[in-house]
């Protein structure tokens, strides 16, 4: 005890940063900040003039430079130019005609469970800048589907196990995405470190395997231990509107053109490696997607989601002013005194890990933002350890931003889940715990693909 | 422009192993039998995808 009191007094200013990031976090959770009132990405910064404030106080003022050199463009960027290209698929009708393919395929030897299992992953596949745009443009086939196995195996339970599961992937699938998903920033972090085989996309595909598993376990947690029920005759409406769609829209073969670029796109850019910047490259996937599909500029802006967009600058920016007045050097302090206990530096990296799943924000970037220098600081004291070799920094690294990214999905502050439960007609929330489940071992299961293959 | 060689082995042995294993769960959790076909594939086929993209 007395020496937490020596740590924080030592720096009382980067202690009270500490405090207020985190009891802002925590009262937005138990709802002593209204979200209708002040969200929690309004509350960062409000938080961040606060602590501007305090430290010309204390005689540190914090540099505007700080603040902005810790705002990473290149993600910012890369996430705008995702949406545009999302909204231009949206428009194009490319999510109908992943829908309309996904039908033909429950035909042929894949069956339900074959179309099922590529269903609830294709927000991992199509790998968005953001979660909500395939949970929005996909969930009527998650319920058509859902809704189809509920009637064939009696059993209604299946459309929750089917929805939920598709909503899980869709929440986690912004962390690998190359399209401004959280996992850039660690990349970027990482890659700084000239660590052998790590920068920019070195951490996608152990997200993308553990989102797979951490989508599976969670099905399984709701169908055999959870067993959340949804409300009957809401999914059959849904299921039976969805047909009826199905049946009467004609799909222009320029939305299946429109898929297809996309998909050649994306394969080019990770074999190709060309050189030329993501945004680039994204800004004439949508000039080529405009002329296709007919599509319109409001079409474009219609895709643009603002919510994430400001979760990461108020990540960044609380960020930025709390490496500033020292509250990540009080919070690795802090860590090492933790790390004395029988917990150790893995059982400190394993909460500090699942932190965002314990804070569970609206948007993972909100504390993914605020917390990977931290993270990454807490990498490098390990390694500096001597117990631990370099490598522990990306695991530490990937294993947060899986976490992160998923975070949003179990969050009772707005997150993806509720679209699930909404769908449903579900108890609000409900599907907190089984995402949570599933995220906690998707979590290990990255660090454990970094740590035993290294990034593949 | 260099074409990427880091399709490596190990990443498509990883990925089909977590399709694999997605599949059986998938299979499991909407109450068919583990070694059903369809969910095994599917799940290879998402491993495959994934890798690839």
């Amino acid at each position: 005890m007395t020496e937490i009191i020596n740590i924080i007094m030592l720096n009382p200013l980067g202690s009270m940063g500490l405090l207020f990031f985190f009891g802002v976090i925590i009262a937005s959770l138990r709802g002593w900040i209204p979200q209708d009132v002040l969200p929690v990405q309004s509350a960062l910064m409000l938080t961040t003039l606060l602590l501007a404030i305090l430290a010309v106080l204390f005689g540190k003022p914090i540099n505007i430079k700080d603040i902005t050199s810790n705002i990473f463009l290149h993600p910012i960027t890369a996430l705008i130019g995702g949406f545009l290209v999302a909204g231009a698929l949206e428009a194009a009708g490319a999510f109908r005609a992943a829908i309309d393919i996904l039908e033909r395929t429950s035909r042929t030897p894949l069956g339900l469970p074959g179309t099922v299992a590529i269903l609830v992953n294709m927000p991992t596949i199509f790998a968005m800048p953001c979660g909500r745009i395939l949970a929005a443009a996909l969930i009527p086939a998650a319920i058509l589907f859902g809704h189809i196995l509920a009637q064939r195996r009696k059993s209604s339970i299946l459309a929750s196990v089917v929805v939920f599961g598709f909503i899980v992937n869709a929440a986690a699938s912004c962390g690998p995405s190359p399209l401004g998903g959280i996992g850039m920033v660690g990349e970027g972090m990482a890659g700084s470190l000239k660590i052998p085989g790590i920068g920019l996309g070195s951490f996608s595909n152990a997200q993308s395997i553990a989102i797979m598993l951490i989508t599976g376990v969670t099905m399984l947690s709701i169908s055999f231990v959870y067993r959340i029920l949804p409300d009957e005759s809401l999914v059959k409406a849904e299921g039976e509107a969805e047909e009826k769609v199905e049946k009467m829209e004609k799909i222009h073969i320029s939305a299946y053109l429109s898929l297809f670029v996309f998909f050649i796109t994306i394969a080019a850019v990770f074999i190709l490696q060309p050189p030329i910047p993501i945004q680039t490259i994204l800004v004439i996937l949508v000039i080529v997607i405009m002329v296709m599909g007919d599509v319109t500029i409001q079409d474009l802006i219609g895709g643009v989601i603002l919510h994430p967009i400001m979760a990461m600058i108020s990540g960044f920016i609380i960020a930025g002013a709390l490496l500033s007045i020292g509250s990540f050097d009080v919070l690795i302090s802090l860590l090492e005194f933790l790390a004395e206990t029988p917990l150790g530096y893995v059982g400190v990296a394993v909460l500090m890990a699942n932190i965002p799943t314990i804070l569970p924000m609206p948007c993972g970037r909100i504390i993914g933002m605020a917390l990977m220098p931290g993270i990454f600081l807490l990498g490098i004291t390990m390694a500096n350890s001597g117990t631990f070799s370099q490598e522990v920094i990306p695991i530490l690294l990937v294993s947060f931003i899986i976490n992160a990214a998923a975070s949003c999905g179990p969050s009772p502050l707005g997150g993806i889940g509720g679209i699930g439960e909404g769908n449903l007609g579900t108890e609000i929330g409900v599907s907190g715990k089984p995402q949570q489940v599933g995220i906690m071992i998707g979590t290990g299961i990255a660090a454990l693909i970094i740590g035993v293959l290294g990034p593949i | 422009m260099r074409i990427r060689m880091a399709y490596s082995v190990k990443l498509f042995a990883t990925a089909i192993l977590a399709g694999i294993i997605l599949g059986i769960m998938v299979n499991v959790s909407l109450g068919y039998k583990f070694y059903d076909r369809g969910g095994i594939l599917g799940g290879i086929i998402v491993g495959l995808l994934i890798a690839i993209l």
